[in-house]
């Protein structure tokens, strides 16, 4: 089973909305017990690739680092005197993406519950959520940039509908932003992509044709199997406007994953879609679309263009700092209570970008770690803040007090993940952020002040965490409007559902983090010395 | 002077057995109208003629004729199967009555086409050229309304001067070379200002018919007030030819080897394809919408013909293979909106909602128009990129990376236009929900050219396959 365990896990909800799409519309709870059902064996699998994975693996080399792999040929084109264009199925996963499949699949099933309640056009939103999944998991095991890319892209239309037809007042904006913004990400790496396959070749094809293979293949791409002469080729002597072209494809990428994770100046979008969304997509947004920006930065901007990101980490550094900071002073000046996480999530994310721009094991590892927390404690904030919603249709912090005494079990759930994301030791989110101070701190490339001042950004979110704690749940009990005290009730079984097996993870990861850095540990160690190495290579050439 | 007998004649007309048959089905198409006044006669009638010239197309067929006036190779032959394929679908329209001369023009419109991808003489070559054009003047005047004839008068106009410009450029040619035939004049080159003079004035025409700026003008009014399946035609049909004629009369009189042509068209290509771009924000009319977005297509064709060897004739085949196929599905969508009287987008709203069958696939057919995976026109646009990013690796030339930038922004600028469909039918509230139902047939066509759009995505080979069967550098 083991042989094509990823494809069953990427394919198997498509394969459910075919069963969805012959069902009638009217049968609302049947489709949303299959689609939970579907998510439900999504996530089982994945437990189970969880502890088939072979965590004690040390690879040699990109090619050997990939476990599960599945590889078939999709698309071969004969391109003339440029030779062949080979696209290929190839799916994989390393620690990285393992853990990103295992975050994805538990999220996803989450999302189920949490739309649970959900009574308009059921049918159409457990098929666009569905696709969404296949989409999102595709993504994170996709060894071939093409099929990277086609997953990329087409997780943007079941998100801009599940915003546009499922989200608040001001819908179609947010959902017209959001696209906008990510599709001109995607072209940026559109380009990068064409610019990359045509400078590469598949050595283990070529001998047997006679003629350039032009692959997809990022293990190939990563191995740095370039052609002599290629645009993108290590050495290139081909500049624009100064520069060299591999320094631009690389800020081409970052800037089309950036705007993913997303780094200021290009989060807007976040705060908008995020208000708008429904809850559950609110969770998938920050718990797993995000996740993809960091991704795409390990797997492709990192592992591709090592040479250009060594020599670019202070500007991405800085990038994180400001992300860091800025996020966190906008999230203070929130009245929306939504808005205020989504400002705190562009602020979190900023970690994984200095982390990474750190360039050693313990930033990549504290980038993977906060990518990994920050995916269950933003799920859990947005579930929290659904619950107000929910009961009053308002979320504005300064219409709320004293809730505490109305909603006690809710009060200690929003105490447990607010300090989470602020940083308390003991909690997940605090076992991210320090690697990435250790790293930040510790790294060559870095000076000491960007880590220094992304330490501020702890305080920073203390502030307008204990802030808005001390506005909306302590003191006397109080709400704008006299009907919604009525609709103030605790939390329903449904909720506490959500919300348990969170506060578990969020604990245990922790007090142990053990648990994920453990089987992460070789592969991160693996890309942080190899794309050392690479660089070292590339930069003499 | 060349002898000509019985034999060569014959042997002239078994290389136009497509035309002859198109010809032979047109004329009698004429009598079975006068006939019968039923509408199903005259449909299959027409789609018989298509049908059966599809199959005297030989692929395998090279070689100019004996007379030099026409020349027939693979590349024509697929472009013909092409056009008549697509030009058959026009019968599936789900619209109000129409006349039998309409189906007749349409087939003088694919018939003059041909003999556009066939004319090896620039007699032949202008003949062809108007017999297309005078079939479209009048297509665009059969909604029979006020606003029909004034697009159908605006576009004879500017018609009639771009023609004149051309045979004057052909006659300018023509004295320099003494000789019409291109295979003759090609010996002849002379390269004094007046013979670049007629050359320009010869492409003149072909970019007013492949609506290229500065030829742009008639487009918008003409696809806005043109019966929609006439339109569906009209933008798939004589602007394909014009672009393979452009391709071949680069290639005979190697106009790519002089840069200075090169980077005069591929700047015309670049503002074509911003023009189009940036009008298309600005509409609130649907098939308006869909004129400068087709416009902003040419532009995004263009470069094809400017990068040499097989690379570029590639992506020109997948480029207008793939156009032909989504504008033709999107023009069948917007006749059944109009249909329900929808003719503005803003009056679409939540009209993908009630219909939720025909909003996703109205979307998908605008996902590929975009050029977005997993449609064909993702395909094609990463065919195009890609032979135009070897171009810049191979040549260095800064104009092709500017084609570049200016290609991808145009894809991110046309997700702004094209996404407003979807945007009032999904995300609008309707005012009143609509009545009637969308006729079976034309749903299951657009569901059928839907499947082919994501098909060519998912497997490309078949495409492929015959692209390369293709000799693009002899043609």
């Amino acid at each position: 089973m083991t042989d094509s365990l990823l494809t069953l896990i990427i394919f198997f909800p498509l394969l459910i909305t075919v069963v969805i799409l012959f069902l009638p519309g009217n049968k609302e709870l049947l489709i949303k017990e299959i689609s939970l059902g579907a998510t439900g064996v999504q996530l089982i699998l994945s437990v189970i690739l969880f502890f088939s994975y072979d965590a004690s693996l040390q690879p040699a080399d990109w090619s050997s680092a990939f476990q599960f792999v599945e590889r078939t040929k999709w698309i071969s084109l004969y391109l003339g005197n440029h030779g062949w264009l080979q696209i290929d199925y190839f799916v994989g996963i390393d620690g990285i993406s393992l853990l990103m499949i295992c975050l994805s699949t538990f999220l996803l099933f989450l999302g189920i519950i949490a739309s649970w309640n959900l009574n308009r056009n059921v049918k159409g939103y457990f098929i666009l959520y569905l696709v969404l999944s296949t989409s999102v998991v595709g993504c994170f095991a996709a060894l071939d940039f093409f099929l990277f890319y086609v997953f990329f892209e087409f997780m943007l239309l079941p998100m801009f509908f599940l915003i546009g037809i499922w989200g608040g007042p001001r819908r179609g904006y947010a959902s017209i932003k959001f696209f906008i913004y990510t599709l001109i990400g995607s072209l940026f790496i559109l380009a990068v992509m064409i610019g990359l396959y045509l400078s590469v070749e598949d050595n283990s094809l070529a001998d047997q044709t006679q003629e350039v293979v032009h692959s997809f293949s990022l293990v190939n791409m990563m191995d740095g199997g370039y052609i002599q002469d290629g645009i993108l080729t290590p050495g290139t002597s081909i500049e624009f406007w100064g520069m060299n072209i591999r320094w631009v494809a690389f800020i081409l990428l970052m800037a089309g994953f950036a705007i993913k994770l997303p780094a200021v100046p290009v989060h807007t979008w976040l705060p908008d879609a995020h208000v708008e969304a429904p809850t559950a997509i609110s969770v998938l947004l920050a718990g797993l679309l995000l996740k993809i920006g960091g991704y795409g930065f390990f797997r492709i901007a990192y592992g591709i263009f090592p040479d250009a990101a060594i020599d670019l980490a202070y500007p991405v550094a800085i990038f994180g700092m400001l992300s860091i900071v800025y996020g966190g002073l906008t999230a203070m000046a929130q009245n929306d209570l939504k808005r205020m996480i989504a400002y705190s999530s562009v602020s979190h994310m900023g970690f994984v970008l200095l982390g990474l721009a750190s360039f050693n094991i313990q930033g990549a590892s504290g980038a993977l770690f906060q990518m990994v927390s920050h995916g269950f404690i933003s799920a859990a904030l947005f579930i929290l803040a659904g619950v107000i919603y929910d009961r009053t249709g308002d979320r504005g912090i300064s219409n709320f007090s004293g809730l505490a005494k109305a909603m006690p079990i809710f009060t200690g759930f929003v105490v447990v993940f607010f300090f989470a994301s602020l940083g308390l030791p003991g909690l997940s989110g605090f076992v991210g952020e320090f690697l990435v101070f250790l790293g930040s701190i510790g790294s060559d490339q870095l000076p000491k002040w960007i880590g220094i001042v992304s330490i501020g950004g702890i305080v920073i979110s203390a502030a307008y965490y204990l802030w808005a704690l001390q506005r909306m749940f302590f003191g006397q009990f109080w709400t704008r409007e006299k009907a919604w005290e009525q609709t103030m009730y605790d939390l329903t079984g449904r909720e506490l559902l959500l919300l348990i097996p969170l506060v578990v993870l969020v604990v245990l990861l922790g007090i142990a983090p053990n648990v994920i850095l453990g089987p992460v540990n070789n592969s991160i160690e693996f890309f942080v010395n190899q794309s050392f190495e690479q660089s070292q290579l590339y930069i003499s050439q | 002077m060349m002898e000509f007998s019985l034999q060569h004649v014959i042997e002239e007309i078994a290389l136009l057995r497509y035309e002859t048959a198109l010809i032979s089905g047109a004329l009698i198409l004429l009598v079975v109208g006068m006939l019968s006044k039923e509408e199903v006669a005259y449909k299959i009638f027409f789609s018989l003629t298509l049908l059966s010239s599809m199959f005297f197309v030989d692929v395998g067929d090279s070689g100019i004729s004996h007379s030099g006036a026409i020349s027939v190779d693979p590349m024509s032959a697929m472009l013909k199967v092409l056009f008549a394929f697509i030009s058959l679908w026009v019968v599936f329209f789900h619209s109000s009555y129409r006349r039998y001369e309409h189906y007749f023009l349409i087939l003088a419109m694919v018939l003059g086409s041909s003999l556009m991808l066939s004319a090896n003489h620039l007699l032949l070559f202008y003949i062809a050229i108007e017999l297309t054009s005078y079939s479209s003047y009048l297509i665009t005047g059969f909604a029979f309304n006020r606003s029909g004839y004034e697009a159908s008068i605006k576009y004879l106009l500017f018609g009639g001067i771009s023609s004149a410009i051309m045979i004057y450029g052909i006659s300018l040619l023509y004295g320099l070379t003494g000789s019409l035939s291109i295979s003759e004049m090609v010996v002849n080159t002379q390269t004094g200002p007046l013979y670049h003079v007629g050359l320009i004035c010869l492409f003149g025409g072909l970019f007013f018919k492949i609506g290229l700026v500065p030829y742009q003008f008639w487009v918008p009014s003409t696809y806005q007030q043109a019966p929609t399946d006439g339109v569906a035609v009209l933008s798939i049909v004589p602007k394909i030819a014009g672009f393979a004629l452009l391709h071949r009369l680069f290639i005979k009189f190697e106009i790519l080897s002089d840069p200075i042509y090169t980077q005069i068209i591929a700047v015309l290509g670049i503002v074509t394809v911003l023009m189009g771009t940036f009008g298309a924000l600005r509409q609130d009319n649907i098939k308006r919408m869909l004129a400068y977005g087709a416009i902003a297509h040419s532009g995004l064709i263009l470069p094809t013909l400017l990068i040499q060897g097989e690379q570029g004739g590639l992506a020109f085949i997948w480029y207008v293979t793939i156009y032909a196929i989504m504008t033709m599905a999107i023009f069948m969508v917007v006749s059944m909106y109009e249909d329900f009287g929808i003719k503005e987008m803003k009056d679409m709203k939540g009209i993908g909602i009630q219909f939720p069958m025909m909003g996703s696939l109205t979307l998908l057919i605008l996902i590929a128009q975009i050029g977005l995976p997993p449609t064909a026109g993702f395909t094609a646009k990463f065919y195009l990129f890609s032979a135009i990013w070897n171009e810049y690796q191979v040549t260095g030339s800064t104009i092709m990376l500017a084609y570049l930038v200016i290609g991808i922004l145009s894809v991110v600028l046309a997700l702004f236009y094209y996404l407003k469909i979807p945007y009032h039918s999904f995300l609008g509230t309707a005012e009143t929900s609509y009545f009637g139902n969308f006729s079976i047939i034309s749903k299951s066509i657009v569901t059928i050219f839907t499947i082919l759009v994501l098909w060519i995505f998912i497997s490309p080979e078949f495409l492929n396959k015959i692209a390369f069967n293709i000799n693009f550098i002899g043609w």
